[in-house]
């Protein structure tokens, strides 16, 4: 089944949809959580946590590359239970679970303003991707939003892995000083 | 964090930059054609060129004096003659004369030669400006990457800590060239690790260098940049058996145990520390030790440990890097000279206990 019909189960409402979404982008999806969390149940969970949220979103999302917009997903989903587990070690167990549960009880999600700071740096990082080249792009992309290991990236490009750290180190120095220039500060 | 933040932002790019990515991905062919056996054969020719059409032995006569003379002036500052005819010869020994040069941007980077003890390396550069432009810095710090790998291709994890630059001003040079020193510890980061041995393949890429004057403050001198250099000079080149000084000699036929010191924030308290093993290597040491039982916050302190050479020199290792190796610690010390066991009459270590390396010296 490709991905127009499986997309297309989305917004028939079929619960196919799920299965067939698993068959077909289960392990990738997994393969990206796992980059995150570096622990099984955990991925498995971020894995499912995603089915559902292509669920909810599809209608009225009809995503473009289907891959893609599943990786996103997960990605972000498996970053929200890092910083999650990550302050669950920081303060002791039951503070996390505490904010969890007063999260309940206020409106909408971040404050506006770290919205609208979050939007203006993704701005940027949208222009400066723009700059680079495709193939410095696409190395950037790989380690830094698909969280791919070094090894592995030089050999999807069939490169060394050294020119993969150079690739890495320039753009990383270009991105700081883009942001320099455009007076952004994370 | 400010990292995380940026790592979670990046979630919201385009996406079409996402598409970009998983795009590619499909369209790679499931077998991708490798480009190192490529870069391998490329090498191996490039090699063979150089040899042919430089001529090694004579980058070898230019470059024999030049680490002697780097290595006294830095241990002594007014001798003439600073280190011993051992030394000279071990120098001699372990240099690989390289002379490739990369013209980038006008400024000519030549990879002169290089010494290596498997734990710590000298790379000397040479640095060319364009007719007219003086190289008259203070100071010149080189920025890149390492690769290294051993002949069968393996990679080498290593950690390269520090990378100290060491300019020496040549005084009968033209004003528009300085050599530069880059040295670094290429310490394996486990017990397992790959060491460099023989045959081992080291590829640089330097991608910029700084140039620092000398400001005088209040009497106080501070190093301020003044050029970046930027371009992209890659390098290449092998340790051999005939020059890696790969070789380690152990001082310590038994342990011994000496006193030391645990640490809890400010306060100190005697304890006894069990050393097993001292090896000297050409350029530094390295000292395992048991750690003995201790406090959550609580650190260990050896003292210092001095190797007395026969001509009255007394040298003291430098601590670069030290390692849990699980059942023990490891240190690793840097020499300011080369050391040869010829030229050793004892090693003593903290609190006195003194090691003698021959017989007659006992």
């Amino acid at each position: 089944m490709d991905d127009q019909q499986i997309i297309e189960l989305y917004w028939n409402r079929s619960e196919s949809a799920i299965t067939e979404t698993a068959a077909r982008y289960g392990r990738f999806c997994y393969h990206i959580a796992y980059r995150i969390l570096a622990n099984r149940e955990d991925s498995d969970e971020c894995v499912n946590d995603t089915y559902f949220r292509v669920w909810e979103v599809i209608p009225p999302t009809r995503p473009n590359l289907f891959s893609a917009f599943l990786g996103k997903i997960t990605r972000n989903l498996a970053l929200n239970r890092y910083a999650f587990q990550t302050a669950e070690k920081r303060g002791g167990s039951q503070i996390p679970l505490a904010l969890e549960e007063l999260g309940d009880c206020i409106p909408g999600g971040r404050a506006p303003e770290q919205v609208a700071q979050d939007r203006e740096l993704a701005e940027a990082l949208n222009r400066f991707l723009r700059e680079l080249s495709a193939e410095n792009r696409k190395i950037f992309l790989q380690r830094y939003w698909n969280l791919m290991p070094v090894k592995d990236i030089a050999i999807t490009y069939g490169i060394s892995q050294s020119n993969v750290k150079m690739s890495l180190m320039r753009t990383r120095k270009r991105l700081r000083n883009f942001l320099e220039r455009e007076g952004i500060w994370v | 964090m400010k990292e995380e933040r940026l790592l979670t932002v990046l979630g919201m790019i385009d996406d079409t930059f996402v598409e970009e990515l998983y795009r590619s991905e499909e369209e790679r062919p499931s077998n991708p054609v490798s480009k190192r056996k490529i870069r391998v054969y490329f090498l191996v020719a490039a090699i063979i060129l150089l040899l042919a059409a430089c001529g090694v032995k004579a980058v070898a006569i230019l470059e024999e004096n030049w680490f002697p003379q780097y290595f006294s002036e830095k241990y002594r500052d007014d001798a003439e003659e600073m280190i011993s005819e051992n030394q000279r010869e071990l120098l001699e020994q372990g240099l690989v004369p390289i002379g490739q040069s990369v013209t980038c941007n006008g400024y000519t980077l030549t990879l002169e030669s290089a010494l290596s003890d498997g734990y710590r390396s000298f790379l000397k550069f040479r640095l060319t400006a364009p007719e007219g432009v003086d190289l008259d810095g203070a100071r010149y710090n080189l920025e890149g990457l390492s690769q290294i790998t051993h002949a069968d291709g393996k990679e080498i994890e290593f950690s390269m800590e520090g990378g100290d630059e060491y300019s020496l001003p040549d005084r009968k040079d033209p004003d528009n060239t300085v050599a530069i020193l880059y040295e670094s510890s290429v310490v394996p980061q486990t017990d397992s690790a790959e060491k460099m041995k023989l045959g081992t393949v080291w590829n640089i890429t330097i991608t910029n260098v700084y140039e620092y004057a000398i400001r005088e403050d209040n009497a106080e001198q501070y190093y301020d940049l003044r050029k970046e250099i930027s371009g992209e000079w890659s390098f290449h080149f092998t340790f051999d058996e005939n020059t890696l000084l790969g070789q380690e000699q152990e001082i310590l036929e038994d342990p011994i145990y000496c006193l030391g010191k645990r640490i809890l924030w400010e306060r100190s308290f005697p304890v006894i520390v069990k050393i097993t093993s001292y090896k000297i290597r050409a350029f530094g040491a390295t000292l395992r030790f048991e750690m003995p039982l201790l406090g959550v916050w609580e650190g260990v302190e050896h003292g210092p440990v001095f190797i007395f050479l026969k001509d009255g020199t007394v040298v003291e290792g430098h601590f670069r890097a030290g390692f849990n190796r699980g059942d023990y610690w490891e240190n690793n010390y840097e020499f300011p000279i080369p050391i040869t066991p010829e030229d050793i009459s004892y090693v003593q270590f903290p609190g006195g206990l003194k090691v003698f390396l021959t017989d007659e010296e006992k």
